[in-house]
């Protein structure tokens, strides 16, 4: 399994979080494991990396939820992709919620959703994403 | 040349008889030898050169000869005389005319005794020239006749019989009369008896007559008019024309549809009203028929003069009359009907469950306004009537109502109201009335465009009911659309904590040491767990189904085969059909395009077959049956099967959310909830028919 060096986590629940955190990290999927609790925080977060220290490394995937406080899935999407930096589009981006409907999936997907996961996240999930994104 | 030869050639002494006819024959043979004048060569020359006279006039003349009135006329003169001819020749006047001499005698005395001529006109006389007393009319100049020395020796008469035409012109009169007063008639029997009583004027042609009109099924007849004086006065009133025995013989009448000519019965006697009116011994009875038809009306029985000839124009005068009151008869029936029809029309008008008026002429005046229309208009029918209809409904001019009645009537195009909403003043204030109206042209005999004609329901309480139904409505769609975002918003909110407690779960089990997974409690523990976690799931997921239908509805509408549809769904299931050896027979209409959701299309197929599949008897191999047929408002898609069945009973719960009827096999029972709704919020319906232990025909209908 190729790991990966930097996986960004946003979602508001803490358990789910914290579910997510335990299988991320029992399959050993990435080096570093970012949290963001919504939009708002993940976009800070990536626009910190993306202009800060040469070593801070950009995550590769971002698992994101859609349904959050402050700055929900499609407030970030719209946000991320209004940044400028390299490297960008290699990042995945995949919804990661309990349900989407059809029109929401659409949406997102347009707004460059690559993958979409049902909570919970489980082992199986995450080898079947990273074959699909980073064979 | 002498004179003497001229002499001898009128040496014939009778040759004053010369010419004549059978007049001159009949004096030439004549046995005047015998006679008080003698021989008629010694007679004198003022009597030769008379006779001779009269003898060669075409017209009716007659000459009384001497004091004792001898009697010499013309052939013309014969009708006069009637059977006294030819034994009048030469007798005295005075026994030729001792029917009249009283009424004569003074008259030619005076003329003898050198008085001047008599001339009389149209003058009635009785002459039993037939053999009976006639009612004759003559016009006449009685003048004195000269002998040879200049004295008056005799009655010279120049006369003209008047009595065809004095009774042409008196039946005339009485036809006439009858005519006259045809249109005035109210009822039958004052029209038959208005007739009689103008035969009654004329007593002279028929002295009495009964008029008999047919009723019921012309099998009798009822006394409808009577004129004359009858002994015994009463006369049947009823007459049964199927018993043989009536006293008049209409029997005969009827079937021969022919006048019949009969002696009066015995025991009546009759004549016209009046003292000295001669007695009738024969009546006519006259069929009366409806004008041009061969409908028997009724009877005409008229007495017979005795003091008249019953001859061509007797009977044609009858005839006439019968007609006459025939056509008077027809005439009031007429009018009868007519009456009754406006009297129908009237009630039909007053009793229609709905608003009728009639409005006349430029200023729509109110001719008509039943009761209905009356309380349409909140107005009391003395309100209206006769006004024009801005007097009697001022508050209508301003809102378009009299262009609507003008158009009408400058162009006879009818005009249809619907739920036309109208501002009339009612029980003292303004209120809007709906209603449907329809204007019609009225038009008079010629085509015209008099008024118009205006029927309307009031339909206020459809229209504020339906109004109601309509606010009810939305307040549901409301309720519903509330209730389907709640079950939405419910089920992905719980979607969330059952998803962290499956996934807190699954990190839990990895967590535990083995010695206490081991444990068989533990086993069992996390297994229940876990069966409770995918139930609830899934219980969430039906739910979100449900409220998916509703917010999606219309989402993703479009032509689609129903065709590819069965195609796409049977393999789906191709393995579980295969598994099962399941027998699929397809019956499609060769066109089966809906417009449809080819979602929902699709779940309403899945769940059908997917019903049918699971729920197969294992007593036989499965036979499902899928057909389409396009009806005309629908598309029918039917899917039968020969599996479990239901008890008929339990019909209306198989379409429940939640309800399961079957419990051995998996499900939520929320497929056939889906479908009903899919369907019916498609503008469909789905019905069932199941017996249970021999199969299920779920037909589905599906809006085109």
């Amino acid at each position: 399994m190729n790991k990966l060096n930097s996986v960004l986590l946003v979602d508001d629940d803490e358990a789910t979080n914290f579910i997510s955190t335990l299988v991320i990290k029992r399959a050993g999927l990435a080096e570093e494991l970012l949290t963001a609790r919504n939009g708002k925080e993940a976009i800070e977060l990536i626009r910190s990396r993306g202009s800060g220290a040469a070593d801070a490394r950009l995550p590769e995937l971002i698992l994101l939820d859609i349904n959050m406080p402050v700055m929900d899935g499609f407030g970030f999407l719209r946000a991320f992709n209004e940044l400028d930096f390299p490297g960008k589009k290699a990042v995945v981006i995949a919804v990661l919620t309990t349900s989407l409907n059809p029109r929401d999936e659409k949406q997102v997907r347009e707004a460059g959703v690559q993958d979409f996961l049902n909570k919970p996240l489980t082992g199986k999930m995450l080898e079947e994403l990273l074959d699909r994104h980073f064979n | 040349m002498p004179q003497t030869n001229s002499k001898e050639t009128n040496s014939d002494p009778l040759d004053f008889f010369r010419g004549g006819g059978t007049m001159g024959a009949l004096m030439r043979n004549h046995p005047w030898h015998e006679h008080p004048l003698g021989d008629p060569a010694d007679w004198p020359n003022s009597l030769k050169t008379t006779i001779r006279l009269i003898l060669n006039s075409g017209f009716p003349m007659f000459v009384w000869w001497s004091e004792d009135l001898y009697c010499f006329h013309n052939e013309a003169y014969l009708p006069a005389l009637g059977k006294k001819h030819p034994q009048a020749l030469g007798v005295s006047a005075r026994v030729v005319w001792a029917e009249v001499w009283e009424g004569l005698k003074g008259i030619v005395q005076e003329i003898l005794d050198g008085g001047e001529a008599y001339n009389a006109e149209g003058l009635r006389m009785v002459l039993e020239r037939k053999g009976f007393p006639e009612e004759t009319y003559w016009t006449f100049s009685y003048s004195p006749a000269y002998n040879d020395a200049g004295q008056v020796s005799g009655v010279f008469c120049a006369c003209y019989e008047l009595t065809t035409t004095i009774l042409g012109q008196r039946r005339l009169k009485t036809l006439k009369d009858i005519s006259d007063t045809s249109s005035q008639n109210q009822t039958l029997p004052q029209a038959c008896q208005s007739a009689c009583d103008f035969l009654n004027d004329n007593a002279d042609d028929i002295p009495f007559s009964l008029i008999y009109l047919l009723h019921g099924e012309g099998t009798a007849a009822t006394l409808t008019g009577k004129a004359g004086s009858m002994v015994p006065p009463d006369m049947p009133v009823e007459i049964d024309l199927t018993q043989p025995d009536a006293l008049w013989p209409l029997q005969e009448v009827l079937h021969t549809k022919r006048v019949v000519v009969a002696d009066l019965p015995k025991g009546l006697t009759a004549a016209a009203e009046g003292v000295d009116s001669p007695e009738v011994y024969q009546l006519a009875i006259l069929p009366v028929f409806k004008p041009g038809q061969e409908e028997l009306l009724g009877f005409f029985i008229a007495g017979i003069s005795t003091w008249l000839e019953y001859n061509t124009d007797y009977r044609r005068f009858q005839e006439l009359l019968a007609n006459q009151i025939a056509t008077t008869i027809t005439n009031v029936q007429a009018r009868e009907e007519l009456a009754w029809q406006q009297a129908y029309l009237q009630e039909v008008f007053q009793q229609a469950p709905v608003g009728i008026t009639i409005v006349r002429g430029r200023d729509f005046i109110v001719d008509l306004a039943n009761p209905g229309i009356c309380a349409i208009w909140g107005r009391k029918p003395e309100e209206v009537l006769g006004k024009p209809v801005t007097e009697a409904l001022p508050e209508v001019a301003s809102q378009g109502i009299m262009k609507l009645l003008e158009g009408v009537l400058t162009t006879g195009e009818p005009y249809v109201a619907h739920e036309l909403p109208v501002v009339l003043e009612r029980n003292g204030r303004l209120e809007v009335v709906y209603l449907n109206f329809v204007y019609h042209p009225k038009r008079d005999s010629h085509g015209n465009i008099t008024g118009v004609i205006a029927v309307a329901i009031d339909i206020n309480e459809q229209v504020e009911a339906r109004k109601e139904i309509e606010s009810m409505n939305r307040e549901l769609l409301a309720i519903n659309a509330d209730l389907d975002n709640f079950v939405y918003s419910a089920s992905h909110d719980l979607k969330a904590p059952i998803s962290n407690i499956e996934g807190l779960m699954k990190v839990l089990v990895e967590y535990l040491p083995v010695e206490t997974l081991a444990s068989e409690v533990v086993q069992r523990l996390i297994s229940l767990i876990e069966n409770s976690i995918d139930r609830f799931k899934k219980a969430v997921t039906d739910l979100t189904e449900v409220a998916k239908i509703q917010r999606e509805a219309g989402e993703d509408i479009k032509q689609i085969d129903l065709a590819e549809i069965i195609a796409e769904v049977q393999l789906d299931f191709e393995s579980l059909i295969v598994e099962s050896e399941a027998r699929i027979e397809l019956d499609l209409a060769p066109n089966s395009t809906v417009r449809f959701s080819s979602k929902n299309l699709r779940s309403i197929v899945y769940n059908l077959l997917s019903n049918a599949l699971k729920y197969r008897s294992p007593e036989r191999r499965l036979h499902i049956r899928i057909s389409t047929e396009k009806l005309p408002e629908y598309t029918l898609l039917t899917v039968t099967d020969n599996g479990l069945g239901i008890n008929p009973a339990e019909k209306e719960k198989m379409f429940s959310m939640f309800k399961r009827l079957h419990d051995h096999v998996e499900g939520s029972g929320i497929g056939l909830y889906i479908v009903k709704r899919i369907v019916e919020n498609a503008g469909g319906h789905i019905e069932v028919e199941s017996k249970l232990g021999a199969g299920s025909t779920f037909k589905v209908c599906i809006k085109h």
